[in-house]
């Protein structure tokens, strides 16, 4: 099928105007306001009364939402089978070449949890004079530098798939992404087979260990999974790689999956200096 | 999906968000993850003696730190073949190193001068791409002499010489590297 007749196809079926919509983040993020101002009025006793309503409105605009889309949601599953079938990806259509706008908003959305993380982190560790907390030595760095390392050479082998399926060289496509797929799964089983129950048995570093412990394991904890959702999904590339199901024209799950894996890999640089290396502990000092 | 409808076309893909995170995890890898080396560690006592006769820049901490060795600027003259993706690769790379930085927080600054650094090698990689790499090495040379001058009050010549010979050893072990890529046409 060429470009024209994939676009066709595509248009055929489904109603362009309605998938460009800005409109559910525009209803998200009112409806998400109206709730956090609510919640936030009634909590901290502002006004009972505003806070309730506020709530209310967004329970009711949900109500109204849920009653005009559920309907369609038969059609909207209808369409994207065709899309797939007409040799596109569900949002991530039109655009394959480029990271696609749903990729990139999704990534925002984990740069917005891990910075609320981050933030908190600090937060927390402004209150101490000294950090690690005195009684807590520092963390041995040999781990995460083989972790790095690890991570460095599945974003280079990603690269190479990336690279390869643009010029249609499936070795590339299908290797790359299954030495990702191993090296990831080698970080998750150093840091959740080896080096957490190393520091949980030796009792060097446990969760109950003030602030630094709880902290440690919850950033690592949380990071951890999102390795593992990407060993998942460099899975499901791999697989249907090895059913030559990308090509030149069709790799926007490829290419999502391999945004992601880059975003997991940049996060882990920052919680290397943060946790092991006390990174910004001048300003410790001043605090 | 028209352009209109996505504003990062042409500004964002797969291939250019890769060779960012790869080119900062290497940079910041290369200095958290190795042995840190100072340049007192590998240059010949008769030539510290030399610049430092006195003693006391040799016996500085904080200098120590300063002078360390960041084996990820051996990629800066690859800009040439990566371009601003891997600038902002390396200046991201070099600010997780500055976090970690036991100078201060002036060095937080330092990954300002990278990318400045690393711009001119963009700039002039044409013609033979040995002017970039040299700006490079004098930018971050100069800062890094005004860092190691208010942290410690020495003088600035003898801080330059160093913070040169630093700079200028590493870019030129990559600048090897860069021409034997470029001979054997590995990055196309």
């Amino acid at each position: 099928m060429t470009n024209n007749e994939e676009k066709v196809e595509f248009e055929h079926h489904v109603d362009t105007s309605e998938v460009h919509s800005y409109m559910p983040a525009l209803i998200g993020l009112g409806s998400g306001a109206f709730i956090a101002a609510g919640v936030i009025f009634m909590l901290k006793g502002f006004s009972l009364q505003l806070g309730a309503g506020l709530v209310g409105l967004f329970v009711l605009l949900l109500f109204i939402f849920l009653r005009g889309e559920i309907p369609r949601w038969p059609k909207i599953t209808k369409e994207s089978e065709h899309m797939v079938k007409a040799g596109g990806t569900p949002g991530e259509f039109h655009e394959i070449g480029d990271v696609g706008f749903p990729t990139a908003l999704f990534i925002l959305s984990e740069i917005a949890f891990f910075g609320g993380a981050f933030v908190a982190y600090f937060y927390l560790r402004s209150s101490y004079a000294v950090w690690p907390p005195e009684g807590l030595h520092h963390l041995d760095v040999v781990i995460p530098s083989i972790q790095t390392g690890l991570l460095i050479v599945s974003s280079i082998m990603i690269e190479w798939s990336t690279a390869g399926v643009k010029k249609g060289n499936q070795t590339a496509v299908k290797f790359g992404f299954l030495g990702a797929v191993i090296l990831g799964l080698g970080f998750a089983v150093i840091q959740m087979g080896y080096e957490w129950p190393h520091l949980l048995t030796t009792g060097e570093l446990t969760p109950s260990d003030g602030l630094f412990g709880a902290s440690f394991f919850l950033l690592t904890g949380i990071h951890g999974v999102h390795v593992i959702a990407g060993v998942i999904a460099n899975s499901i590339v791999t697989i249907k790689a090895f059913r030559n199901q990308f090509d030149e024209k069709n790799h926007g799950f490829l290419e999502a999956a391999g945004t992601y894996w880059h975003f997991v890999h940049i996060v882990w640089l920052f919680l290397f200096a943060f946790l092991w290396q006390d990174g910004l502990s001048y300003f410790q000092a001043v605090s | 999906m028209s352009k209109q409808n996505n504003p990062l076309k042409g500004i964002v893909n797969t291939s250019r968000f890769g060779l960012f995170v790869i080119t900062a995890g290497i940079t910041a890898a290369g200095s958290l993850g190795l042995p840190e080396t100072s340049v007192f560690s590998l240059l010949p006592n008769n030539l510290l003696t030399a610049i430092d006769s006195s003693g006391e820049i040799i016996a500085s901490e904080k200098l120590h730190v300063l002078l360390t060795i960041i084996p990820g600027f051996m990629l800066a003259p690859f800009i040439a073949f990566f371009g601003m993706a891997a600038i902002f690769g390396i200046t991201l790379g070099h600010l997780v190193i500055a976090t970690t930085s036991k100078v201060g927080a002036i060095d937080l600054l330092s990954p300002l001068f990278t990318f400045l650094g690393l711009f001119f090698i963009r700039q002039y990689k044409n013609p033979g791409n040995i002017v970039g790499p040299l700006i490079f090495v004098l930018l971050t040379s100069l800062w890094l002499s005004y860092v190691g001058i208010s942290v410690t009050g020495f003088d600035m010549l003898p801080i330059l010489l160093l913070t040169l010979v630093t700079q200028l050893g590493v870019v030129s072990v990559g600048y090897v590297f860069y021409l034997l890529a470029k001979q054997l046409k590995i990055f196309k």
